[in-house]
This record gives C-alpha cells, structure tokens and sequence, in this order.
C-alpha cells in the first residue's frame, strides 16, 4: 500500500499568485513529493459589498480561470506527476487559511508573491512578516513565500 | 411671402452651417488619427479657427441649444451605459464629490474670485457654481483608449453625471438671489434645492420605468430605439416644463437629474429585458448619436470663444483658473480624506485623486450657463461680460492645458494598464493572429482549386515556418513576463463568453432557442461577464502603483 502524499498548501488572495509564484509553489511540491490544494481567497476587505449571487459567479469563474492558469504552469513544467486541486473561498484570509489547513492538513504553507500591500491591510503594520508569524502560530505548520519577491 | 422665403433662407443659412461643423469634425477625427492629439481638444482648437472667418457660420449658440439640445443625449447615453452595479459600489464617494464638493467648490471658487474680481457675491457664487460642473468626455476617452481601471471610470463618469445638475441648481439659486436682490435666506434655498432636485430625479425614475415596461414588452427595435430617444429629450423637458404642465406658476425641477435617472432606470431595468438584436441597434444608434452630439459641443465651444475677448481680461481669467485648480484641489483630495475614514474598505487610492483633481475638465454645461446670464441677472452689463469671459479662459485652459497632459499623468501615475510590455505582447499576438487566418485562406483558396497543389504546398510551408516563429516569439515573451499570464486569461475568457453572446443571439434569430430563453442565457452571461470585471478589479490587483512620491498607494 503506497504512503498518502503530503498536501501542500499554495495561498493566493489576489495579486499574489501570479505565473511565477505558482511555478515555484509547484516545483517546491514537486521537490518534496507533495500534492498542491492552491488555495484563492475572495478577502472580505474587498469583497464584503459583493451580493452573494455575484460573489457565487466570481467563485466560478476565478475557478475557471486559475485552472487554466494551474494547467498552463504544468504543461510548462512538463506535465509532471502532481495531483492539484482549486479550493476558492471568501472571508478573512487568516481564518480562511487556519481552517484550510486544518481540514486538508496540509503540511506546509506557501503565499505567492508578491503580496499587494492593500491586501495584507492597513491594520497589519508590519505587514507580510506579521501576516507569515501569525499564520506559523496558528496553523502549526511552516509558511513561506515563494516567487519573486520570496529570494529578496 | 418674403417672410417665408427669409425664414427658409435662414433655415437652409443654419443647416448649411451644421453641415460644415459635421464636416470639420470628420476632418478632425481623420487628421487626429495621424496626430497625437485628443479628439475633443482638436475640435476646440478647430472651433476656435472659425473665429477668423466671422461670418462663415449662421448659428445662434444659445444656453438651450447646449441644455435643451445637446446635453440630454450625451448624459443619456452615460447613465444608460454606467454599469449600476459599479456605481453602486462607488456611490457614497461619488454623491460625496457631486453633492458636498460641488458645494464646498462654488463657495470656495466664489470666495476666491469675488475680492480679486471685484464682483458682487451673488455673481461670485454663480460663477462658483457654474464652473464646478465637469465635464468627462476628454478624461473618459483617455482611460478608453489607455485601459484605465474601470472604477476610476465610474468615479470620474458618476461625479459629473451629478455634479451637473447641482451646479445648475446652485447657480440658478446665486442668480436667483442676485437678480431680485433679495437677502439670502439658506432655509429657502435648501428647500428649492431639494425639490428641484429631487422632483427631477422623481420625474425621471417615473418617465424611465414607464419606458422600461415598454421595453420588457415590446421586441421591436426600431420602436425601442425612438423611445429611448423620447426618453432621453422628454425627461429632460418634463421635469424643466413641470410648472408649465401642470399649471403651477414658476415651477421647475432639474431636468438634468431627471435624465440621469431615466438613463439609470432604463439602462439597468430596461435594457436587460431587450432581445439581443435590439440591444445591439440601441448600442450602435447611441454610439453614433453621441459621437455626432460631442463633437458638435466641443467645436461649439471653440466657435463660441473668441481668443481675442479674452486678451484685456487675461487677469481675471488667471484668477480664475487659479480659484478653480486650488478649489478642485480641496475638494478632492478633503473630500477624499474624509471618505477613507467613512468607507475604508473603498477607499479612494490617492493616485485616483490625483486623476480626478486634474482630470476635472469643464465644458459645455459651464459654458451654457454662462451664456444665460444677462446684465439683469448681475446687476452690470461689465459684471456679466467678466463671469461669461472667465468661464471661457477656465474652459479653454482645463480642456487645452489639463486635456492635453492627462496622458502623461495616467502614465506617470501608472495607471495605464497598457504597459509597453503588454503593448509587445499583443504586437506579437496580432502577428501570429494575422499569420493563421493569412494560412486558412492559403487553405482555402487551394481547396477551391484557384491554387496549384504544388503553390499551395510551398507557401503553406513558408506560412508554417512564419507561425512557428510568431508562436515561439509570443511563448518567450509570456516566459519572460509571466504577470502577463492572468490578464491574458481573463481577456480570452471574456472573449470567448462574448462569443457565447453572439451564438445565443444568432440562435434566437434563427428560431433554434426560443427568445426568452436566449434573453436568460444571455443575462446569465452578463452576470459572468460582470464577475470577471470584478475579478480583473479586486483580486487580479497590481501590486500597489507606486504613487509621484513613491509611496505605496493606498
């Protein structure tokens, strides 16, 4: 009976997760053999005025889109042997992401670059440092950035 | 009958003068295709030619050709294509701008203007008023063609929908008071601006949900096409002719607000009842109605102003100019200030108000109303030559100096989406576009035997080769700047859910689906459409535009 592969979980709540980022979020699994949930959250901060009917269409075309994105990176990689999956859920992204990560129980977290100032908000005065700390504290499981900004 | 033949002469004297503007402006828009210039601001430049040939044209321009001809449709077609969805969302920042910053402006202009004029405070304040109304169509055809966020669209778009009609309110009150003489009494001018206002947005809301029904239940695009047009002049007529129709001396709503809001109610309630096939005729009459009408407005505004009135009150028009930047100043940027605090989930990115505080163009409202006032209405015939010759020096500076650097502040600002990078990525995409439809119609033609197999062979073979390398030039450009990559998807997705549209529309024409299940789908579409605007606005964000100062805008 082979062993269950880890999940990793690849975070993006706009402006994140562009081509780049999810190419690295995708080699870093395919580095540690992991299978990738990418995860987009619609953040209540920018999304709270939306009507739950149209808040229903952007889910299903945000889906649509990042799948075509997801199979566009991979067919760049070579198509490699990655099980990948869309999760797209509104709310506040900390929570958004405990609660992910809890029922996945996925083993790691990765935050596309680079992360739009707006989103990590104006009440986050450290900013993604803060954001990367809390998430470590509440999710038990490591965080990190991954795409153009993550090397700087 | 001489009186007739003189009033057929005149008649034949004006339509040969409105022949000569559509001709010039057909001139200005080929010449503008050739030159980096705005179109509405060649059209001034080219109105302000005809002052050296004074007698050229036969045109009274009077404040009701403007007001009662020429603004109607062009506020008509705004509203009936101002998504309400996004201007819902952006709606207490905009009546913030319409309503307390037409206000906070007149007084500030007004207060400005009235000590280094030497005008009386009535006329002051008109003036403030009157040149607080902006004007959109420059700004807006910049962000078209620029590819600007389409919330500053809305923001720019539904504060001069508003702003207008309070401008005229508030000037018609300072003259008002400036004519009989009477002591200002702010109860009562509250009291008229609230009725007035409000009875015409009333009057249109009624007028536009009445032409709404007829749209949801008629399918008939010819007869739909002249009710909005009915619409869009009636509204305007009725709620100014209110006292007139119904007997009560003296009294009159804004007929500007009313058409706002048959254009709102019928662009939101109306239009998405039509079939496709009468959505599509309303679409192209409006177009075309709208390019023929603005571009009347702005070469009338270069015919009206004569450069050499202007010359003896140079200084008065600096003065203005100057009171009209800094009062655009405050109340953009105060106004700003105050609404992050009311709404900080949208807050107004401090790069969009540098937009709105240069972008607010004035034109042909401030223009009409300064062509109303008479000597009687502010006490000299020297007082209201000052305000009407102002208005011209502010109007011609706004669309001449603002218009013309717009560009260079979007693209400073980086607001323009069309980045050099993505201007190279559809450069190389409409190569390879062009190159495949040049290889299906080699296909074709060598199907049809007009081509030797042979031929067809060896220039399929070279197409082949040009394809290969267009799609490699392309690939490596998306390699190279992968942010390119979502914007991309979204652009085809809505492309291919437009054609979704166009074969529901196709279907209901030729009877395969029924009408009413090609208007749901139709609808269905819309509602996807919308959402990937919202995707493209709120989650596919840049990361922060820098702002002039380079701080991160926020």
């Amino acid at each position: 009976m082979s062993e269950r592969r880890a999940d990793l979980l690849y975070v993006s709540w706009g402006g994140t997760g562009r081509g780049e980022s999810l190419r690295a979020a995708l080699e870093h699994a395919i580095t540690h053999g992991a299978n990738l949930v990418f995860l987009a959250i619609l953040d209540r901060r920018t999304f709270d005025d939306v009507e739950p009917v149209l808040l229903g269409a952007i889910t299903e075309e945000l889906e649509w889109l990042l799948d075509a994105q997801l199979r566009l990176s991979l067919a760049q990689l070579g198509d490699p042997d990655l099980v990948t999956r869309i999760v797209v859920r509104a709310g506040d992204v900390e929570d958004v992401v405990v609660d992910v990560v809890e029922t996945t129980g996925a083993t790691e977290v990765l935050i596309g670059a680079p992360v739009v100032p707006p989103a990590v908000g104006g009440d986050r005065e450290a900013g993604v440092a803060d954001l990367v700390h809390d998430l470590e504290l509440r999710t038990k499981v490591p965080v990190q950035l991954v795409g153009v900004e993550a090397g700087r | 009958m001489p009186v007739l033949a003189a009033s057929e002469s005149n008649f034949l004297e004006t339509e040969l003068s409105v022949v000569i503007l559509l001709a010039t402006a057909a001139l200005v828009a080929v010449i503008v295709r050739r030159i980096r210039m705005p179109y509405t601001v060649a059209l001034v430049l080219a109105g302000l030619g005809f002052a050296f040939f004074p007698n050229f044209l036969d045109l009274d321009i009077s404040s009701d050709l403007i007001l009662g001809l020429l603004v109607p449709p062009l506020l008509f077609e705004a509203t009936l294509n101002l998504p309400w969805r996004k201007l819902k969302a952006d709606l207490v920042a905009v009546l913030f701008l319409a309503l307390i910053g037409t206000l906070v402006g007149t007084f500030i202009v007004g207060g400005l203007v009235k000590p280094l004029v030497d005008v009386p405070w009535p006329a002051a304040l008109a003036f403030g008023a009157l040149i607080s109304a902006t004007d959109p169509v420059a700004v807006i055809a910049f962000f078209k063609t620029m590819g600007v966020d389409k919330r500053l669209t809305v923001l720019v778009e539904g504060e001069s929908l508003f702003n207008d009609a309070i401008a005229i309110v508030v000037f018609n009150i300072a003259i008002g008071v400036a004519s009989t003489g009477d002591a200002f009494s702010l109860p009562d001018a509250i009291r008229e601006f609230l009725v007035v206002g409000f009875g015409g947005l009333a009057v249109g809301l009624v007028m536009g949900a009445a032409v709404s029904m007829l749209l949801r239940n008629l399918d008939d695009h010819l007869i739909e096409t002249a009710a909005t047009l009915a619409l869009a002049f009636g509204s305007f007529v009725v709620a100014e002719e209110f006292g007139e129709i119904f007997g009560i001396e003296d009294f009159h709503l804004s007929g500007i607000l009313s058409v706002v809001a048959a254009g709102l109610v019928v662009g939101t309630m109306g239009l998405t009842a039509t079939s496709p096939n009468t959505r599509i005729s309303l679409e192209n009459f409006w177009e075309i109605l709208t390019f023929f009408v603005n571009s009347m407005v702005f070469l009338l505004i270069g015919v009206e102003i004569n450069l050499l009135d202007l010359r003896p009150s140079l200084l008065d028009v600096a003065v203005a100019v100057a009171a009209v930047l800094v009062g655009r100043f405050l109340v953009v940027y105060g106004i700003g200030f105050v609404h992050q605090f009311l709404q900080p989930e949208r807050a107004i990115p401090k790069s969009y108000r540098h937009v709105q505080m240069w972008g607010g163009l004035r034109g042909a409202i401030s223009l009409a109303l300064a062509l109303t006032i008479t000597a009687s209405d502010v006490g000299s015939e020297s007082t209201a030559e000052v305000l009407r010759l102002m208005t011209f020096g502010v109007v011609l500076f706004t669309l001449l100096v603002q218009g013309t650097t717009m560009a260079a502040l979007i693209n400073r600002l980086g607001l323009s989406r069309r980045s050099e990078v993505e201007v190279e990525q559809q450069r190389r995409q409409a190569a390879l576009f062009a190159k495949r439809a040049g290889r299906r119609e080699l296909v074709e033609l060598g199907n049809q035997g007009v081509l030797l197999p042979a031929m067809s062979e060896a220039l399929l073979a070279t197409y082949d080769d040009d394809i290969k390398g267009s799609s490699s030039s392309l690939g490596s450009h998306y390699q190279r700047h992968p942010e390119l990559e979502i914007s991309m998807l979204l652009q085809a997705r809505r492309t291919a859910l437009t054609a979704e549209q166009e074969a529901l529309l196709n279907a209901g024409r030729r009877g395969l689906v029924s009408g009413e299940i090609a208007d749901h789908q139709f609808d269905a579409l819309n509602v996807q459409l919308f959402a990937l605007d919202l995707i493209e606005e709120r989650w596919e964000l840049d990361p922060a535009p820098l702002d002039i100062d380079g701080d991160p805008d926020v």
